[in-house]
C-alpha cells in the first residue's frame, strides 16, 4: 500500500504567513492597468504601502534605486544580488517580476518621485491623514478604547456570520443593511429559501461553505478579503475603485489613538461614503455630534484593524497580552482539545469542527473525532484550514515541546478523514468493449502510452479511458483490425 | 533552472537600529574643510570599470554635519520604511559625552510634542523632528560646557564607547535575548556607528597627539570598546561602522572600531569623501543581516590591523607583553603584573 505523503500540505500551513495575509489584495492589484497605478500612486501612502507589501528583496532593491539618477540595468542588478554575469535576461527579469506588477518598474519615474517625496516630506496629497486637533471637552478615546470597539464591532460581524449556521445559534445583533448586502454579494452567505438568488431576504442569510473557511482564516486575512469584497461591489456600482483603495493604504498609515479629520483627509464625496461605511465593520470609530442631529463629528479615530492594514502582523501591533488572548489551544496526541477562552465566538468556530464536551468560564474541553471533523467538511472546511487554525492558535505551552507544533498523528488523521470523503472521483469516461485478447492487449497499451487509460478490466476485455483520446484510439483500433484481418 | 528569487528569504524579522552618531565638533571641523588634493600628487586613476566610471571622476570635497544629517535623515526613513516594526535609536557621541537623542527620553517638557503634518508618515515626522531637536538640545549643552570650562575637554575624543555601552544597555532592556520560552520571533538588532573621527596616526612622529587622544582615539576607551565588542559577539548583534574622514586626508583609520565590526561580523567601509553618501548608506547598510550573505553583497573588508593597545602606556604595540593571569598587555615585560599585582 502506498504510504499517504502530505509533506506538501504541511509546508503550505507551516510557513504561509507573511505573503498570504494579502492575498485577497495581490490579486486584485496583479489584474490592474498601468492607468490604474498611475492613479494609485498620487497617493505618497500607497507608495510606502505597495512598497512593504513587496517581498523583502524587492524592497531593498526598490529602495536601492531610488536615489539613483540612472535606470535599473541588468549588469548593476547581477552584481547587487549577487548572480553570475551570464544569467539570461527572462530569468532577471523573473526575478523583477514583483515589481513589474506593481508597475513600480518601467514607469519608475512616477512613483520614484512619489516615494522620494514620501522620505522627505514633501509630498502634497495629505495621503498620510489630517491631523484633527480635538477641542478640550471632547472626550478622546484611548487605544484600549480603540481597540475594544474594533475588536467588538468585527466579531459581532463574525458571530452574525457562524451563528447563522448553528442550530443553537448566539445572541447576535444583526449587522447593517449594508453589511449584509457585502456578505451577500461576496457569497459568504447565502439565502437557502431564494433558490432563484434574485430576491434575497437579508434577514435570513445562512452561512455558506465559503463563509465557514472565511471563519477559520487568521484577522488579517479576513479583514483584506471583507475589503476587496467590498471594493469589487463599488467597482460593479461606480467605475474608478483607486481613490478607494488609495483610502484603505491611508488609513494603514495612520496612527493608533491619532485623531484625524475626515473632510480634510478625504475631499470627494464617494471617499465620504466609503468612510462612513467602513465604520460598520469596526475600522474607524467617529463619535456623533453633540447637537443630536444625528449627523458625525468631523474627527475620526483609526482603530487598530486599519491601523495595521499593512503591518502584515495584527498580534504584533496589539501587543503582548492580546498576542498571548489569540493563543489559547492546547492539542494534545490523544485528540483532547483544551481551549482556554470565554470568547463567545472563538467557543462557536472551535464548535464547527470540535466535539465540545466541558464548559468552564474560561475553559472549553473537547475532543477531535471524526464525526465533527467530518461534519465539518461536509460545510466546506478543508483538513488543511482546520490545522492551519489549531497552529496560529496553539498556546504558547504548545511550543515548549520540539516542532512541529501540532504532532504528526494529528494532522496525518485530519488529512485521512478528509482523503476519506473523496474515495469516489467521478471522472467522464469512454469504454471500449473487445472481443479478442489481442487487440485488447495492443490497445491497452497504446491508451497507456497516450496517458489516458483510466481503468482496465481484463477480464471482461473492457477499457475505460479519458474522452480526450478516444479520437486516436478509435482510429488505433481501426488500423489493428484492419491489420488482423490481414488486409 | 530554477530562478534566482526561489532562494530568496520570504520575510524577515523586524529589525532595530541603533546608531552612533559621531558629532566631535573637531572632527566635524575637519570634515567640512576637506580640500580637493593636489591633482599632480593623485596617481592617475588605473581603468577603472565601466559602472565606477562616474564615480572614480567626482571630485573629493568637503562635508558638513547638517548636510549630513540630511542624508541620514532619509538613510533612518528608508529603514522605517523597509519593513512595518523597524525601529530607530539615535545616540550621539561628543568630545567626553554620550547622550540617547532618540527616541526622546522624558518626552516634551512644557512644549508641545511634535506637529504631526499631513503629508508625512507619522513615524517618518517624529524621528526627523525629534532627532533635530535633540541634536540642537544637545549641541547647546555642548556649548555651555566648553565655554564653561574654557575649551578644556574639547580635545578628548568622542564618547563612543560610552555610547556604544548605552546601545549595549537599550538592547538589553527591550529587546532581550531570546529565552527557549518565548514563542514571538526575534527581533533583529544591529548597531551602526558613524565615526567622523579618524584614528589618530600611529606614526611616531605624531607621537605627542598620540598620547593625547590615546591610541587610535581611544584613550583609556581601549578596554572598554573590547568589551563591549565581545557583548555584542555573545549577543549576535553586528556592529557596523562607517568612518567618514577620507583617506586622501592622510588620515589613518580607526584600526579598533574596525577590529569591533570584524569581530562581531559587521560591515566596516570607509568613505572615499567622493559624495554619493546616500546611496551608500542604502547599498551598504540598509540590508538587514538577514539579507546581507544572500541575495545582496557586501563591500570587500580591507585587511584588519589586529594591533592592541598597551595599558600602562596607552600606545599601540606591535609586540606585546600579556599577563598569563588577568591577559593585560603591555608594551615591555614587567615582573609583576601592575593590573593584578
Amino acid at each position: 500500500m502506498v504510504q499517504p505523503n502530505f509533506s506538501t500540505s504541511k509546508k503550505d500551513t507551516g510557513d504561509g504567513e507573511g505573503s498570504s495575509a494579502t492575498a485577497a489584495l495581490d490579486v486584485f492589484l496583479d489584474n490592474q492597468h498601468q492607468s490604474y497605478f498611475e492613479e494609485l500612486y498620487k497617493s505618497e501612502a500607497v507608495c510606502l504601502c505597495i512598497l512593504r507589501l513587496l517581498p523583502p528583496v524587492h524592497r531593498h532593491i526598490v529602495l536601492h534605486y531610488l536615489w539613483s539618477h540612472q535606470g535599473v540595468s541588468a549588469i548593476d542588478l547581477k552584481l547587487l544580488i549577487q548572480q553570475p554575469e551570464d544569467l539570461s535576461l527572462e530569468l532577471i527579469q523573473d526575478v523583477l517580476k514583483p515589481l513589474h506588477d506593481r508597475k513600480i518598474l518601467g514607469g519608475m519615474t512616477y512613483s520614484q518621485n512619489k516615494m522620494r517625496w514620501s522620505m522627505n516630506d514633501s509630498g502634497t496629497s495629505n495621503s498620510f491623514g489630517v491631523p484633527y486637533q480635538p477641542d478640550d471637552e471632547e472626550d478622546v478615546p484611548g487605544v484600549d478604547e480603540l481597540i475594544e470597539y474594533g475588536e467588538e464591532t468585527w466579531e459581532s460581524i463574525l458571530k452574525y456570520m457562524v451563528s447563522s449556521g448553528l442550530a443553537n445559534g448566539l445572541v447576535t445583533i444583526r449587522p447593517r443593511q449594508q453589511v449584509l448586502q457585502l456578505l451577500y454579494s461576496s457569497g459568504l452567505m447565502a439565502d437557502n429559501a431564494d433558490l432563484s438568488g434574485e430576491r434575497p431576504n437579508l434577514e435570513r442569510l445562512t452561512i455558506t461553505s465559503k463563509g465557514f473557511q472565511f471563519l477559520l482564516e487568521d484577522r488579517q486575512t479576513q479583514v483584506w478579503e471583507i475589503l476587496m469584497y467590498y471594493l469589487t461591489l463599488r467597482e460593479n456600482r461606480e467605475h474608478n475603485t483607486a481613490p478607494i483603495l488609495s483610502l484603505f493604504f491611508s488609513l494603514g498609515t495612520m496612527q493608533l489613538g491619532h485623531a484625524y479629520s475626515a473632510s480634510a483627509s478625504f475631499a470627494s464625496q464617494a471617499q465620504q461614503a466609503v468612510l462612513s461605511d467602513l465604520e460598520q465593520y469596526g475600522f474607524i470609530l467617529r463619535r456623533q455630534k453633540s447637537s443630536d442631529d444625528g449627523s458625525r463629528a468631523d474627527a475620526f479615530y483609526p482603530t487598530h484593524l486599519a491601523t495595521s492594514l499593512c503591518s502584515g502582523d495584527l498580534a504584533g501591533q496589539l501587543g503582548g497580552a492580546e498576542g498571548e488572548e489569540k493563543r489559547f489551544l492546547i492539542l494534545e496526541t490523544n485528540y483532547k482539545i483544551y481551549a482556554y477562552t470565554s470568547n463567545e465566538l472563538e467557543i462557536a468556530i472551535l464548535n464547527l469542527f470540535v466535539d465540545i464536551r466541558i464548559r468552564y468560564p474560561n475553559l472549553v474541553v473537547g475532543k477531535l473525532d471524526r464525526k465533527h471533523v467530518k461534519a465539518a467538511m461536509e460545510k466546506g472546511i478543508s483538513a488543511a484550514q482546520i490545522i492551519a487554525y489549531l497552529g496560529s492558535h496553539a498556546h504558547s505551552q504548545m511550543y515548549l515541546s520540539p516542532p512541529p507544533i501540532l504532532h504528526p498523528t494529528i494532522v496525518d488523521q485530519l488529512h485521512l478523514w478528509d482523503k476519506e470523503r473523496n474515495r469516489l472521483k467521478a471522472d467522464d469516461a469512454e469504454m471500449f468493449e473487445f472481443f479478442s485478447k489481442e487487440l485488447y492487449d495492443d490497445t491497452e497499451t497504446e491508451a497507456k502510452r497516450y496517458d489516458g487509460l483510466l481503468l482496465a478490466v481484463p477480464s471482461a476485455k473492457l477499457l475505460f479511458v479519458d474522452p480526450a483520446i478516444k479520437e486516436p484510439l478509435r482510429d488505433y483500433v481501426k488500423g489493428q483490425q484492419r491489420q488482423l484481418r490481414g488486409e | 533552472m530554477t530562478t534566482p528569487s526561489a532562494s530568496f528569504p520570504r520575510s524577515t524579522p523586524p529589525s532595530l537600529l541603533i546608531l552612533i552618531l559621531d558629532i566631535h565638533p573637531l572632527s566635524w571641523s575637519l570634515l567640512s574643510s576637506i580640500e580637493p588634493p593636489d591633482p599632480l600628487d593623485s596617481p592617475p586613476p588605473i581603468a577603472p570599470a565601466e559602472h565606477h566610471y562616474l564615480l572614480a571622476r567626482a571630485p573629493i570635497g568637503p562635508i558638513t554635519l547638517p548636510d549630513f544629517l540630511n542624508v541620514l535623515l532619509v538613510f533612518l526613513n528608508s529603514h522605517l520604511a523597509s519593513r512595518w516594526g523597524n525601529r530607530v535609536v539615535v545616540f550621539a557621541a561628543s568630545a567626553g559625552k554620550s547622550k540617547l537623542l532618540y527616541p526622546t527620553a522624558g518626552g516634551y517638557d512644557g512644549e508641545e510634542g511634535p506637529k504631526e503634518r499631513p503629508n508625512v508618515y507619522s513615524p517618518f515626522g517624529m524621528l526627523d523632528q525629534g532627532l533635530e531637536r535633540g541634536l540642537k538640545d544637545m549641541i547647546a549643552e555642548e556649548e555651555t560646557r566648553m565655554d564653561d570650562q574654557d575649551g578644556e575637554g574639547l580635545n578628548d575624543p568622542p564618547a563612543i564607547v560610552s555610547a556604544m555601552t548605552k546601545a549595549l544597555c537599550y538592547i538589553n532592556r527591550h529587546s532581550p535575548p531570546p529565552s527557549s520560552e518565548s514563542t514571538a520571533p526575534t527581533n533583529e538588532t544591529r548597531i551602526l556607528v558613524i565615526n567622523a573621527t579618524p584614528g589618530a596616526g600611529s606614526n611616531s612622529s605624531d607621537n605627542s597627539s598620540s598620547t593625547k587622544s590615546g591610541g587610535g582615539g581611544m584613550r583609556g576607551g581601549y578596554v572598554g570598546l573590547m568589551n563591549c565588542v565581545f557583548a555584542a559577539q555573545k549577543a549576535k548583534i553586528p556592529i557596523d561602522v562607517l568612518t567618514l574622514p577620507p583617506a586622501s586626508t592622510g588620515t589613518e583609520a580607526p584600526i579598533f572600531l574596525q577590529q569591533a565590526s570584524h569581530l562581531t561580523e559587521g560591515v566596516y567601509w570607509r568613505w572615499n569623501g567622493r559624495g554619493g553618501l546616500l546611496q551608500y548608506l542604502h547599498t551598504i547598510y540598509l540590508a538587514p543581516p538577514a539579507l546581507r550573505q544572500t541575495p545582496f553583497s557586501q563591500p570587500p573588508q580591507d585587511a584588519v590591523d589586529f594591533r592592541a593597545v598597551c595599558f600602562c602606556h596607552h600606545d599601540v604595540v606591535d609586540v606585546g607583553f600579556v599577563c598569563s593571569v588577568c591577559l593585560s598587555i603591555f608594551c615591555k615585560p614587567l615582573p609583576v603584573c601592575q593590573m593584578c599585582k
